[in-house]
This record gives structure tokens, sequence and C-alpha cells, in this order.
């Protein structure tokens, strides 16, 4: 035995800042598939005009809805990076039996995903606004709304992307777990710009979803681990 | 060897009345709906090493997931020196290191960019312990020269080279190991096996479940789990 | 009855002919109080002021929306218990209920159309029940394709388990999220709970009908969790004996 030798476990910050910058260094490498979940909100975004005739004041009253609906769906189609490719070549399973918190490491990439997916997504939610015509304080709503909404949105996706790791039915699968949960911040979100529109103020809203993703953020790690140990048995 | 002659082996230390190494203590374990093996029990001193062997399916990674902490065994226990393991918990993952048929490492880094992550975590991320040196690791491994180059540009034996340099570097006492020479080629097998010897001439254990020769000095003791049959009994809980 | 060691019947082996058992009784009561409640809510509740005979759909919509509600409740706690005890019955008793809660919630959402369509005359209303049941059976069909997407049975189990439990903190969420957003947008005046002030007999009818529904519920899912037990089981003795009696008993 090497009684001393064995290294004592890591601690939770260390384990996220390992597991973050890891992910990032990945996101680096592959920046175009960043960048496609991204063209892809705008895409998903330039669709509905192209549906229906482009009334300005149709199209403003609809903006929030559809923004939040794009970034819905941009979030779904990123979430399968988050573990199926460490699932694939094995390197998810190193960090379950990792001397290192699951629950940190496994926060730490979920930061990761949310920096390169999320993040931009609140910036591009600007030009969708410019799309739909969107007055600046609306369009600084909507962005808002969506930083404070984005963490728990990614936190729902996270665990429901866990629970699907090697299930057959993939993306849709998850979507159908996803979007259901996501309607309360889909209601919430939508709904601030809307409110602040109509000048009823989007404090309550905005506050609601900035409770939720910190709550989501407390909750969300120890729930990951779990969902992810479930992948494992 | 039968498993009931391991207590036996001439080459063991004596066993104190205070288990030391691995204790496996009726261990079932299922893979759906198949029981695959029931009430296995061996116990491994510090020194030895277990060759598991048996014919695909019959649960060899299986076993070695469930020491791990992988999947959880139907019934049974773990004991590690004694006390029993608790699978999951930072402190059996600093004891044990555990390869499985996925190497662990990312295509995106170079050979260096991965050993060190992989090493960091390994060794708990401690700031004193990170200045292992890669780059005499990746030497002794034979993978200096391609230390830099996308990992997706190496084979597959060389990538199996990498594994064993996270094996040197680590420090750990248990090795769970799922055919670790498989794609290496004769120098990397003599390699494994000159790694293998080391790390149980310092009193570490290692169970390794491989269908081919490990050329190491010490001699293995042997489980066949293809030998065994496992009837399911009647389902209590 | 007191003495009865009710843990005993926590092996599948052990359940397997209780639920049998109690797969009759059930099914029978939920017959019964079926027609009693048809009766009294068809037959014998006075027309409505307002609405005329159509409203009398609420006999089976309320029941199936309250259902639908009930029974997810009722797998998150099974769901407790399953992770908790890493026991397979729990399991399987949730497993045997998302159909049923399907069911319902998808009655709740036709008897709801049908009530929209002479009432307001529209066959869908973004109401808040109506797109919280909605809502609910999408949450059910996430559960059971969660479940067939995942072969290893003991998996499906914990994941299924988690699963539910991520939903079932949501529900109550996603039901006033959506209340609020419908009083934002269509105020009070289309809504599936204005429905006409109880007289006794409609309430009579009313719980009628939802215990009938209770009672139904628990004899389907007992029903189909003897087939998951034997399913699952398949490869243990007690089955063998089940399946062949003769032959088990000619093997050595």
């Amino acid at each position: 035995m090497r009684p001393s030798s064995s290294p004592e476990p890591a601690s939770a910050l260390a384990a996220l800042t390992w597991a973050c910058s890891r992910d990032l260094r990945i996101a680096l490498r592959h920046r175009g598939e960043v960048a496609l979940v991204l063209v892809f909100f705008l895409l998903v975004g330039s669709m509905f005009p192209l549906a229906m005739a482009p009334d300005p004041g149709l199209l403003r009253a609809i903006a929030p809805g559809i923004a939040w609906v794009s970034a819905l769906l941009a979030t779904l189609l990123s979430l399968p990076r988050l573990f199926a490719a460490d699932h694939a070549d094995g390197t998810l399973e190193q960090l379950l039996l990792a001397p290192a918190p699951l629950a940190a490491l496994l926060a730490g990439k979920v930061l990761a995903h949310w920096l390169t997916t999320a993040a931009p997504l609140v910036l591009l939610s600007g030009l969708a606004g410019l799309q739909f015509d969107l007055d600046p304080e609306d369009i600084a709503i909507l962005a808002l709304s969506l930083l404070l909404g984005t963490p728990l949105l990614t936190w729902l996706g996270a665990i429901s992307a866990a629970l699907t790791l090697g299930a057959r039915g993939g993306s849709t699968l998850l979507g159908l777990l996803v979007l259901p949960l996501a309607v309360p911040v889909l209601i919430f979100g939508a709904g601030s710009v809307e409110a602040a529109s109509v000048g009823l103020g989007a404090e309550a809203h905005l506050s609601l979803m900035a409770a939720g993703s910190i709550l989501a953020s407390m909750v969300g790690p120890a729930t990951l681990s779990l969902a992810v140990r479930i992948a494992f048995e | 060897m039968t498993i009931a002659a391991v207590r036996n082996h001439p080459e063991s230390p004596d066993l104190e009345s205070t288990e030391s190494g691995l204790v496996v203590d009726s261990l079932s374990c299922n893979a759906g709906y198949r029981l695959l093996f029931h009430a296995l029990s061996f116990q491994l001193p510090p020194g030895c090493w277990l060759r598991l062997t048996g014919p695909n399916g019959s649960g060899k990674s299986t076993l070695l997931r469930a020491l791990a902490g992988l999947g959880r065994p139907a019934e049974g226990e773990v004991r590690w020196n004694g006390i029993v393991r608790q699978p999951g918990s930072a402190d059996w993952h600093s004891v044990m290191l555990y390869q499985g048929h996925s190497a662990g490492w990312k295509d995106s880094f170079s050979a260096h960019d991965n050993l060190a992550l992989q090493q960091a975590l390994d060794s708990g991320l401690q700031t004193d312990r990170l200045s292992v040196d890669i780059d005499a690791l990746l030497e002794r491994c034979g993978l200096h020269s391609r230390a830099s180059l996308s990992f997706s540009r190496l084979s597959a034996g060389q990538r199996h080279r990498l594994s064993l340099a996270r094996l040197a570097a680590a420090e750990r006492s248990l090795w769970l190991l799922d055919e670790p020479t498989t794609a290496l080629d004769a120098a990397g097998q003599a390699l494994f096996g000159r790694l293998l010897g080391e790390h149980l001439t310092q009193g570490g254990c290692a169970v390794i479940a491989t269908h081919l020769p490990i050329a190491c000095e010490q001699t293995a003791l042997e489980l066949d789990l293809g030998a065994r049959t496992g009837t399911a009994p009647d389902s209590g809980h | 009855m007191a003495a009865i060691n009710w843990f005993r019947f926590a092996s599948p082996a052990s359940f397997y002919p209780l639920a049998g058992k109690l797969t009759g009784l059930f099914g029978w009561v939920a017959v019964l109080l079926a027609i009693a409640g048809l009766y009294v809510g068809f037959v014998i509740a006075p027309t409505d002021a307002q609405q005329g005979e159509s409203y009398r759909i609420i006999f089976i919509h309320v029941p199936a929306a309250w259902m639908a509600m009930f029974i997810y409740v009722v797998i998150a706690f099974w769901s407790v218990f399953s992770l908790a005890l890493n026991a397979r019955l729990p399991s399987m008793m949730a497993q045997a209920l998302a159909p049923t809660g399907a069911l319902f919630a998808f009655i709740a959402l036709w008897t709801g159309a049908f009530w929209g369509r002479p009432t307001w005359g529209t066959y869908w209303v973004w109401d808040a029940r109506l797109t919280s049941t909605l809502v609910l059976l999408f949450l059910y069909l996430g559960l059971i394709a969660l479940r067939s997407g995942i072969d290893d049975p003991r998996r499906a189990d914990r994941a299924c388990a988690l699963l539910a439990l991520v939903g079932v903190v949501n529900v109550p969420i996603i039901y006033f999220s959506v209340r609020w957003w419908n009083t934002l947008h269509q105020g009070a005046t289309i809504s599936m709970s204005a429905a006409p002030k109880m007289a006794q007999t409609m309430l009579t009818a009313m719980l009628l009908m939802t215990f009938s529904a209770w009672a139904y519920a628990i004899a389907a899912a007992l029903h189909r969790v003897r087939t998951i037990i034997i399913e699952r089981e398949a490869l243990t003795d007690w089955v063998g004996r089940l399946v062949n009696p003769v032959q088990r008993q000619q093997q050595p």
C-alpha cells in the first residue's frame, strides 16, 4: 500500500474551475459547433415573419415570444454537446471516478455550457429584437430576461440530458422532457417583455426568473450528479 | 489457481487478523434481466494481482465496474483494508483507478494536454502535486515525439500508451483495468508489465480483466467467471 | 387486519397474488360507482339555467382532470421510495400508473373540448386548467418515453423516478405560471372553473364519478403491475412455476 501518498480529494471550487476551464478550452477548439447554435437561433426567428405577413405591429407584438421560443430551441439543440461527447470517449466515466466532488465538476461543465451557449444568445437577442423592430428598452428587457432565465433553462436541460444518456430517442426525447418543464420560464420570460412594453413593469417577472435560476443553481448540482450516476448504472 | 487457493498462495504475505487489501464479500451483479454472477467472494492481499478471465458476456467488465463503484451490485460488500467501501465517495476514488474500454481522452487535446489535465484531476487538484514532469512520463511511454500532436492523429496503440502514462503518474493503491494491453504492440506490453511489477512491489493491488498474457514478474491469482454458473434464486426484495 | 405484516408484500413475488385479488375488487367498485355517478349526473341532476344539457360533460371532465393530477403525485410518492430504498416494487407501481394517468389527462382534454364547443363555440380555449392539463399530458408522455428508451430495467426505474420528482416539483409552478399567463391575457370570462353553481345532486354525481375514477385507476394499475412483475421477474423460480407448473416439478 502507499497510504501516505493517496491524494486528498479536491475542493469544490478547484473542481469547478478545472471542469469549466477544460470545457471552455474544448469549446474554443470547436468554435463552429458553438456558432452553429447561435446561427440556428437567428434562423428560427427569421422563419416566423416569412411564415406570416411581416406586418410591423404584429411582429413587434409577437417578438418576445418568438425570441424566447427560438432561444429555447437553440438551447435544446446544444444540450447533447454537454454530455454526449464525454460519454462516448469515456471522459464522463472518469469524472465520476475522480477524487473530486462530482457535483462541482458537473457544475463547472454546466457553467461552461451556459457561457458558450446562453450568454451569446443574450447578446444576439439584440439582433433578433432589431429584426422585429422592438424598442431599445424592450430589447434591453428581452436580453435581461434571457440572462436571468437561461441558467434555470440550462439546469433543466442538463438534468434531462443526463437522464437521456444512452437512451434511444436522442434529441427528440430530450425535447419531450425539457419543453414541458420549460413552460414557466417561457411564460415569464416572454411575459416580462410584454409587460414592459405595455407599461406594467417587468420587475415581478424578472425577479421570479432570477429566483428560479438561483434555486436551480443551488439544487441543480446534486440533482445532476444523481442523474449522471443513474446513467452509469 | 482457483479462488479457494487465494488465501493459501505461497507468495502472498501472511494475512493478519485485520484485513488488508481488497476483500469482496458475496457480490452478485445483474445485467438487465440476467444474473451475471452470484455470491462471488475473494480476497486480494497487497502486492498481489488478480487476472479475470471468462468468455464474452460473463461479467468481467461488470465486476470491474461494480468494484469501481459505477454499477450497483444486487447484493454484497466490497471492503478495502477492512473498511466497507462507499461507492461514489471521493476517498474511494483516491484509492483506486479504473480504466475501462473507452480510454477517457479528449480528441481535441494533444497527448501532453490530455495527460496534464487528467493527472491534475488524479492528484486531487492539489497545487503542490502538479509538479509531475509530464514530458518525462511521455518519454517513458514512448509518446514524446507525438506529445503535441492532436490526439485524433494518434493510433489506437499510441492512445493506449497514454493510459499507461496515466497509470505511472497516478498514485493509487488499487488498479481496476479492463483489457489494458489490447492494441499495444510488444514494446507496449512489456512496458505495461514493468509498470505493473513496480506497482505490485510497492504494495499495490490490481484486478485485471484480460485474455492476453501479461509479462509480469509476480504470478497472478486467477478468477475465471466463465467457470461459475449463476442461477437466479427466488427473488427476495 | 391488525396483525398483517405489510412488509411481506414488499416483494414482487408476494405482491403478485394480492394484486390479482384486489384488481377484481376495485374493478367492480369502479363499475358500480360509475353507474351510480352517471345515473345521478345524467338523469337526476337538473338542467343548468345557462348551459343547458351540455354541462353534464363536466361529470367526466373534472374527475378525469383531478385524477390526472393526483396520479402524478402518487407516481412521485412511489418514486421517492424507489430512489431512497432502491426497491423494485415502488418502481413497478410508478411504471404501472403512468399510462393510466396519461389516459385521464387525455380524457380531460377531450371532454374539455366537447364542453367548450357548445358553450363557447370553440373546441379549444387556452384557459389555465386545460393548458396545465396539456402540459401534464406531455409530462406523462415524457415519463413513458424515457421508460421505453432505456433498456436496463433498473436504470430505467431510477431515471424515471428522478424525472417524476423533477416533474412533480414543477407541476405547481407550471400550473401557477399558466394561471398568471391566462389571467393576464384573457381575463376570467372564458374559464373552465366557471362551472355552474353546484346543486347538491351535481356535487353527489361529481364525487361518485371521482371515486369511480380512483377505483378504476387502482384496478388498472394493479392489473398492469402484474404484467410488469411477470416480465421483470421472468427468470426467477416462482414465475417459472407459475408458467409451467408441471414441467417445473419434473426438473431435478
